[in-house]
């Protein structure tokens, strides 16, 4: 049991992310409703803002896809993806704690705990490259004799 | 725009704000960290090369000293053999004299 905990503290703290940014922004583009609607049937649900929101998530995971090369561009993106994350949840809690006769339900639960992986799963990648990031600048100033 | 909505624009833009700031600061200790060791770093070298320098000019004193004693060495060795010579000489002018008496 230990060596496991000792197995998923080594994950988080020294293996790499790209595999998984790669996969997640692959199956974000091709998941994204954008590509598989349109706004008037958003429109006809009553949730024309939706279409919007996954029109930037595209965006975003475009380009995440496209600049995997340049870390401190990446992460901007990646930043960006998780800013929206916070966006939609924070908005989804708001909605939920106004609304005056809600009723408990176990989805709900459900939906904020996956959430909440999300969450830290994009501040665990922003981070790491972050981190990887703010290392290449500071030992590109440090090498650079004018600098 | 609904109150959700607004809350959720607050909070990002609060985030974001917290976010590049924090990072800033960070950036900010890692470079003064970098400044530090490079310091550091240079003191000590400043340190090797006056070692270096010190060292070569000691090596170069000692090659001179050890000329010194090589010619040393040899004018002794020639003071030896002309003492032994001198003596010998003395010895035969004092049996000289013996005879002679």
């Amino acid at each position: 049991m230990r060596n496991l905990l000792s197995k998923y503290k080594d994950i988080l703290v020294y293996y790499d992310h790209q595999p998984l940014l790669l996969f997640w922004a692959v199956a974000d583009v091709f998941n994204n409703q954008v590509l598989w609607t349109d706004l008037s049937y958003w429109t006809e649900m009553g949730q024309p803002d939706t279409y919007w929101l996954y029109m930037v998530y595209l965006v975003i995971s475009l380009g995440i896809l496209s600049t995997l090369n340049k870390v401190e561009k990446c992460a901007m993106f990646v930043f960006w993806y998780l800013l929206m994350h916070i966006f939609s949840t924070i908005r989804f809690c708001v909605s939920l704690y106004l609304e005056p006769d809600l009723e408990f339900e176990m989805v709900i639960v459900k939906n904020l705990t996956v959430t909440f992986v999300y969450f830290v799963l994009w501040t665990w990648i922003y981070s790491k490259m972050k981190m990887e990031a703010v290392l290449k600048k500071v030992n590109a100033s440090k090498e650079d004799p004018n600098g | 725009m609904d109150n959700a909505t607004i809350a959720a624009i607050v909070t990002c833009l609060i985030t974001g704000l917290l976010s590049a700031g924090g990072w800033k600061f960070y950036e900010a200790v890692l470079k003064q960290k970098a400044e530090e060791r490079k310091e550091e770093k240079s003191e000590r070298l400043a340190y090797r090369d006056d070692l270096i320098k010190r060292v070569e000019k000691l090596e170069d004193d000692k090659g001179i000293c050890m000329d010194a004693l090589g010619e040393l060495k040899t004018e002794f060795a020639a003071m030896k053999v002309k003492v032994q010579f001198i003596e010998k000489e003395n010895e035969i002018l004092k049996l000289k004299l013996q005879n002679r008496i």
